[in-house]
């Protein structure tokens, strides 16, 4: 079973990057990446892992922006290029592929500032039933 | 024996229909597919994971067992669906806004307003209060040159406060910080929490129905359950968890099939008249999987979205972005749309800020960082295109996914965009940046965003696909009452007061043409959903 831990660590560090990139923290990026996964795997009925699909569209991607590279060694500038690419398919034959990779960066953005981190990073004070703002109602100048 | 009339989806549209006629005496029944919610106030989570994570979250499109997937659509393009399934539907994380359609935009506009009252009665719908965000955005509309209006029915382009499906607040509410002086009835109507998109279960320990965002949820369904206790009608039948698969028609009988989520089991029931108020996505779905006619094949065509597009501002001054109702300012801009503020907490204000049509557009890595430094220095607008009905940006079924359990799949194709849609979002984004640099924003992004499908419409259009009633202009007794009836994007408001207002109207027809009785809006007085007499009944019945 080598091997599948070994492609499961390559998803993970596929998509590690990738939350790197979109949130620039490293302690953030490794609270997001579990999220990520398991919110990909769960996306669609059915055994097939989503997250496995991400990372090697993405990797596939990378390799044709850099031969032989994965897109966790790309650059930050050499990434931006993976998605100008991807997101620059034609949607006639590659529909499925913008939806997904077209999500990627906002979902990862949305999973990261929910976590703890992303919520102290942002000064966001969770669970809050209430607070004192009211100023009252408008009245036009 | 047959039910009168069986609503299909508990969402924003189809509890307005259940309730009306259920308070006319009528034996309705009323199906969700995704669950019914026991006790919001602890199964619901302020956290944002929790609550909308799109696979997982509480409020996702998808089954009442969340160990389950979501259900899926075919979405062959860059965009974001969404939508909730449980009692209430989207209006559950909706944001309350219950702006009036602009009036050029219906040609019966004025035919439509004492419907208006009447939704507005219920709901209740009222004038948003003001924290700093609020205060701050209509200062800067202003100064950029916005009189404000004052009427609900929008005249010229201007600012206002938002009229809203949520409580004004009362007692302890947006005045305290204090969790255990913010239960009811010390606090009564929105506690300024920020959490909207997360489902409202505040003030704590109210009765259902004084919750003070006004879902279905927590008004049209409560009152629909209760008709035999606050009026003298006949309580309607809601059944949650029950996915309708098919609708059929034989003679004058009108059949629907669901199918259990949790057990498979399927179930036809016979009705008079049915209504379709699952959504303009699955109502189209469901209509297809049903074979039923489509001479013209305009079912799901024409879908509108309001082209969606988000602006937002970096302050070095406290702005209160995450606190207080999600949404209580807006200016309309008639001839091309609304731009309205959207505070929001951290996960969401992030998706927001890297979501584009463009890739260079995303703010990212730590241009991110540098915006979500502080969420109460942001200000964020959204911009609510008045966007062209075109033929090709429409749902029909899949052909590439594998069919569910209910039938092949939607698939949602947005094809194109008009040059004056184009134009007018432009133009929008424009004021709303001119209202942020007014507020003394030191740094505007416009995201471009690609399409976000929350204001979904118009894929069974007036006109196209039903009449001026809402009625099928193919199978006479099927009526539509949700947002896929509208004729267009109403210029740019928020939908669902709109569609609230018709469904009203559908229900006064279905009444008079069907069952033989009156028409009761501008004759009669609407009791409000937070009247005392329906608190009552809600306690009565153990809701």
């Amino acid at each position: 079973m080598r091997w599948v831990e070994s492609a499961f660590a390559a998803t993970q560090g596929t998509l590690d990057a990738l939350a790197e990139y979109v949130v620039a923290d490293a302690k953030l990026a490794a609270a997001t990446t579990p999220r990520l996964i398991r919110t990909l795997d769960r996306f669609l009925p059915g055994p097939q892992p989503l997250s496995a699909t991400a990372a090697s569209i993405l990797d596939g991607a990378a390799a044709q922006v850099k031969p032989g590279a994965t897109f966790a060694r790309l650059t930050r500038a050499q990434k931006a290029q993976v998605f100008a690419t991807l997101e620059r398919l034609p949607v006639e034959s590659a529909g499925s592929i913008r939806f997904l990779v077209g999500n990627l960066q906002d979902l990862t953005a949305f999973l990261a500032y929910s976590t703890p981190r992303g919520r102290r990073l942002a000064r966001f004070a969770p669970g809050a039933h209430g607070h004192k703002e009211l100023k009252g109602y408008w009245r036009a100048p | 024996m047959p039910r009168d009339v069986i609503v299909v989806g508990a969402g924003g549209g189809g509890p307005v229909v259940a309730k009306e006629l259920a308070a006319r005496g009528l034996d309705v029944l009323l199906l969700e597919a995704g669950p019914a919610w026991q006790d919001p106030e602890r199964q619901w989570s302020h956290d944002e994971n929790v609550a909308n994570n799109p696979a997982t979250g509480i409020f996702r499109f998808g089954p009442g067992d969340r160990a389950q997937a979501p259900w899926a659509r075919d979405l062959p393009q860059n965009c974001f669906v969404w939508q909730t399934a449980g009692v209430g539907g989207s209006t559950l994380h909706y944001f309350g806004n219950s702006p009036r359609a602009m009036p050029d935009a219906l040609a019966d506009y004025r035919e439509l307003i004492p419907y208006y009252e009447w939704v507005e009665h219920t709901l209740p719908v009222q004038t948003a209060a003001m924290g700093t965000k609020e205060e701050l955005f209509l200062r800067a509309a202003t100064k950029a040159g916005l009189p404000t209006q004052t009427s609900k029915d929008i005249s010229r382009a201007a600012c206002r406060p938002q009229e809203n499906a949520i409580l004004q607040p009362h007692g302890t509410a947006g005045k305290t910080n204090k969790a255990k002086q913010l239960v009811y009835p010390r606090a009564q109507g929105c506690t300024f929490c920020g959490h909207c998109p997360q489902g409202c279960f505040l003030p704590l320990k109210a009765p259902l129905n004084l919750k003070a965002k006004r879902s279905t949820h927590v008004s049209y369904v409560p009152m629909a359950l209760t008709a035999d206790r606050w009026t003298h009608g006949r309580a309607a039948t809601l059944f949650p968890d029950a996915f309708a698969v098919k609708v059929a028609a034989a003679g004058e009988a009108r059949m629907v099939t669901w199918r259990n989520t949790h057990t498979g089991a399927l179930t036809t029931e016979e009705a008079k008249v049915v209504v379709l108020s699952a959504g303009p996505i699955e109502t189209p779905r469901l209509w297809l999987n049903s074979g039923l006619p489509n001479p013209d094949d305009q079912v799901g065509r024409g879908l509108t979205d309001h082209y969606l597009d988000f602006v937002v501002g970096r302050f070095s001054h406290y702005t209160g972005s995450s606190k207080g109702a999600t949404s209580a300012v807006r200016a309309d801009f008639p001839g091309y749309g609304c731009v309205e503020q959207a505070g929001s907490v951290p996960g969401l204000q992030a998706q927001g800020l890297t979501d584009s049509n463009e890739p260079g557009r995303r703010v990212l890595g730590p241009r991110l960082k540098r915006f979500l430094a502080d969420l109460d220095r942001l200000m964020a607008i959204a911009v609510i295109t008045d966007d062209d009905v075109l033929p090709q940006n429409r749902v029909t079924l899949s052909d590439v996914m594998t069919p569910d359990a209910h039938g092949p799949i939607a698939r949602v194709e947005l094809r194109a965009r008009s040059t004056a849609t184009q134009s007018r979002r432009d133009f929008l984004a424009a004021r709303a940046t001119e209202i942020l640099k007014a507020a003394g924003a030191r740094e505007v992004v416009r995201m471009d965003w690609a399409p976000v499908l929350l204001h979904i419409h118009t894929t069974m259009r007036m006109g196209a696909v039903v009449n001026a009633d809402c009625e099928s202009l193919a199978v006479e007794r099927i009526f539509v009452a949700d947002n896929s009836s509208l004729p267009n994007a109403l210029g740019g408001p928020n939908p669902t007061l709109t569609t609230q207002a018709l469904a009203t109207r559908t229900a006064e027809r279905i009444f008079v043409r069907y069952f033989g009785g009156d028409s009761w809006v501008g004759r009669e007085s609407p009791v409000s959903s937070v009247d005392d007499t329906v608190t009552a009944a809600v306690a009565a019945a153990g809701l």
